[in-house]
């Protein structure tokens, strides 16, 4: 049985369509285009690193860096990699720094108002002085190409920029680490991320990621990188997006999924848990601070690997085009917030899970499911 | 002062920079989604309206933001004049992106509702908005943020003549002429059609304006003026041709839209008159 559930994102429609039958699927499809993808393919080549910023402004850098990477690459330059990973890994941070900018969502787990405005205060603090060592040492996300190489060049701002970063950083981290250890502990008993689930490996990452920050597909659990030649392109939105997963891996199965099954965890709980970002609010406390430590000790490489691979709303999604003025290629890789591949193999394992066979019950665990993502799907309307 | 944001179709960017602004000006930020806030309708002072309106469900919210808020601001590019979420409309007339495309037919904001301050530029600099932030909260009323200028009035390249009409789409900058204006070396550079402010760090490295600060004072304020006959008169005017066969020859050299790539849904670069920015633009 097939059903179309209709979910509102901020700037247009998207659908969760779920199929209920004895191999239970699930797909998110944003249905309100934007059609960047007109913009990429009618901006002057060397303007393309400019045009793909504007896939995304919260992820304006990564998809600035990304194009750029690639650009550069096609004119035979080759940019300095740390400060390239360094720029990867403040974007990451200013990203993160937003996520926990949400923390009046801890108030449910008996934080008081008053910390999680703080928190809040503390984060979107961070968040600037992220984007504005991003601004200085790379100008705005409209910069162009040459400007930016010529930056990255010279090394010393950056270096700079990073420490302040890190400073800066130190105290709100030392502050959410306490929190975080207890909002661990119970998004591990209700997200289906849960470490130690049996024989599962997972590569979706919510709140920004390492794989986001590596450049590369990581595994989360053991820190592993997925070979590239494991990544299998496929064709989603009926042939508008190409997407990629990573192939021969066993597939995950959620702690949701079992908890629903077992009838450990009821539906109404499920949704008190799970409709609080807390999950992003872990993942990004912990990656900010590992993050910040890499940047103040300098060994940014260790945090990122400089391939222009980003995940993006269906894994890392790599868009072509070419340039009409050149007969040239290049890959835009773009980012993202949230895997929806991740959130669609989550509501597949707790259909899986919950058996559901009336209709209702199974939109209420998939919405149940969904509500644990923020449905952020700037670059799915592309 | 309160503030919020409704974000229709757009990339988000333009809240980033509000709330960069917001942090510098310490005003109250009611709803701004990227900080999880959706903005449901409430009553606050200043409400900002980003990106471009592309389904029902956009209209309806646009519909609910008339009258509610002190001051309704469009804030960027896309809300001014479409930007790169108003692009939907070429998607929409291809086949193959048709499939699941919106609902209706892209409008910018400013083309259907009437705001009290356009602030187009994609994104805005922070340091504009935190200034009309200021100036809001004094109660003050808000300067207009068009200035007379283009981006070539910012740009450190040098006008050389022209070597003709048909206009390359883009050149690798390293074989672009040091300091010689990109125009005269006959690559398609928008900075004349383009709002200035942004200090034009793109031609200034090389690499053509593709416009995306919007509409230059003079494109909007000129009725049905298109920034394709705007380039082809100032390209006629430099190099002594008539201005029919500038356009020809421009309108066969560069696909359409690429003139204006941020602006293609908007009734002024559509070459409709009678778009709402224009009293705006007067009473400002
Ligand atoms: S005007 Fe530019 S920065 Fe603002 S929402 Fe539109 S595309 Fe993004
Ligand atoms: S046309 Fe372009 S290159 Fe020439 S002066 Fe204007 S902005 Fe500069
Ligand atoms: S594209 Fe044009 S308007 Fe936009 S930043 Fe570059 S020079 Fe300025």
């Amino acid at each position: 049985m097939v059903s179309r559930i209709a979910i509102e994102v901020p700037y247009g429609d998207a659908e969760l369509v779920i199929d209920t039958g004895a191999e239970p699927r699930a797909r998110i499809a944003c249905r309100s285009s934007r059609w960047v993808t007109a913009l990429l393919s009618l901006a002057p080549a060397s303007a393309l690193p400019i045009a793909a910023s504007r896939i995304c402004g919260s992820c304006s850098s990564s998809h600035y860096l990304a194009s750029l990477k690639a650009v550069a690459r096609l004119r035979g330059l080759e940019s300095g990699a740390s400060a390239y990973e360094a720029a990867i890994a403040l974007e990451i941070a200013a990203g993160d720094a937003l996520h926990l900018a949400r923390a009046r969502y801890l108030e449910p787990l008996g934080l008081s108002r008053e910390v999680a405005a703080s928190l809040e205060a503390k984060s979107l603090r961070l968040a600037r002085v992220a984007r504005d060592a991003i601004q200085r040492c790379f100008g705005s996300p409209v910069a162009p190409v040459l400007g930016w190489i010529d930056r990255v060049l010279a090394r010393e701002p950056l270096d700079e920029c990073c420490k302040l970063f890190a400073r800066s950083a130190t105290e709100l981290i030392n502050e959410i680490s306490r929190l975080a250890r207890e909002v661990e502990r119970v998004v591990r008993e209700a997200c289906s991320y849960a470490p130690g689930a049996e024989g599962v490996e997972y590569v979706a990452l919510a709140g920004g990621s390492l794989s986001l920050a590596s450049g590369r597909l990581t595994l989360l659990r053991s820190g592993a990188r997925v070979d590239l030649g494991s990544v299998e392109v496929f064709e989603r939105g009926g042939g508008l997006e190409k997407a990629a997963r990573v192939v021969g891996k066993p597939a995950r199965v959620g702690a949701i999924a079992r908890e629903v099954a077992r009838g450990n965890l009821s539906l109404e709980e499920l949704s008190e848990v799970l409709e609080t970002p807390l999950y992003q609010f872990v993942a990004s406390a912990r990656e900010l601070r590992y993050i910040a430590s890499a940047l103040a000790e300098g060994s940014v490489g260790s945090v990122a690997w400089g391939e222009p691979w980003v995940e993006a709303p269906s894994g890392p999604i790599a868009h072509e085009y070419s340039s009409l003025s050149t007969p040239r290629e290049a890959r835009v890789v773009t980012g993202s917030m949230i895997a929806i591949e991740a959130a669609e193999m989550d509501v597949v394992s707790a259909l899986r899970a919950s058996r559901a066979s009336d209709e209702s019950r199974a939109r209420a665990i998939a919405l149940a499911v969904l509500s644990s993502y923020p449905l952020c799907m700037h670059c799915a309307s592309l | 002062m309160r503030i919020a944001v409704l974000s229709l179709a757009s990339c988000g960017g333009c809240q980033q920079a509000l709330l960069q602004a917001a942090g510098e000006a310490g005003v109250e930020i009611a709803a701004m989604p990227i900080l999880g806030r959706e903005w449901s309708g409430e009553s606050v002072d200043v409400l900002f309206v980003e990106g471009c309106v592309t389904s029902e469900h956009h209209l309806r919210l646009l519909e609910q933001a008339r009258g509610r808020c002190g001051k309704l601001v469009a804030l960027g590019t896309c809300a001014c004049f479409g930007g790169p979420s108003g692009l939907a409309r070429l998607g929409a007339s291809s086949e193959e992106l048709a499939r699941g495309s919106s609902s209706v037919e892209p409008r910018p904001p400013a083309d259907l509702v009437e705001f009290d301050v356009l602030v187009p530029r994609c994104p805005p600099p922070p340091s504009m908005l935190s200034q009309l932030l200021s100036t809001l909260s004094r109660g003050e009323r808000p300067r207009s943020v068009y200035a007379e200028s283009t981006v070539c009035s910012q740009c450190p390249r040098a006008f050389k003549g022209i070597k003709g009409f048909r206009l390359e789409l883009s050149r690798d900058p390293s074989d672009v002429e040091e300091g010689a204006c990109l125009l005269s070396q006959g690559v398609l550079c928008l900075g004349p059609l383009t709002l200035g402010g942004c200090g034009a760090p793109c031609p200034a490295a090389g690499v053509p304006c593709i416009g995306c600060g919007g509409l230059s004072a003079k494109l909007i304020a000129v009725r049905g003026l298109r920034p394709i006959d705007a380039l082809a008169s100032l390209l006629a005017a430099i190099g002594g041709s008539d201005r029919d066969s500038a356009l020809r020859e421009l309108e066969d050299s560069v696909p359409p839209h690429s003139t204006h790539l941020f602006t293609s849904c908007s009734r002024i670069a559509l070459s409709k008159p009678g778009s709402r920015i224009l009293p705006l633009l007067r009473r400002l």
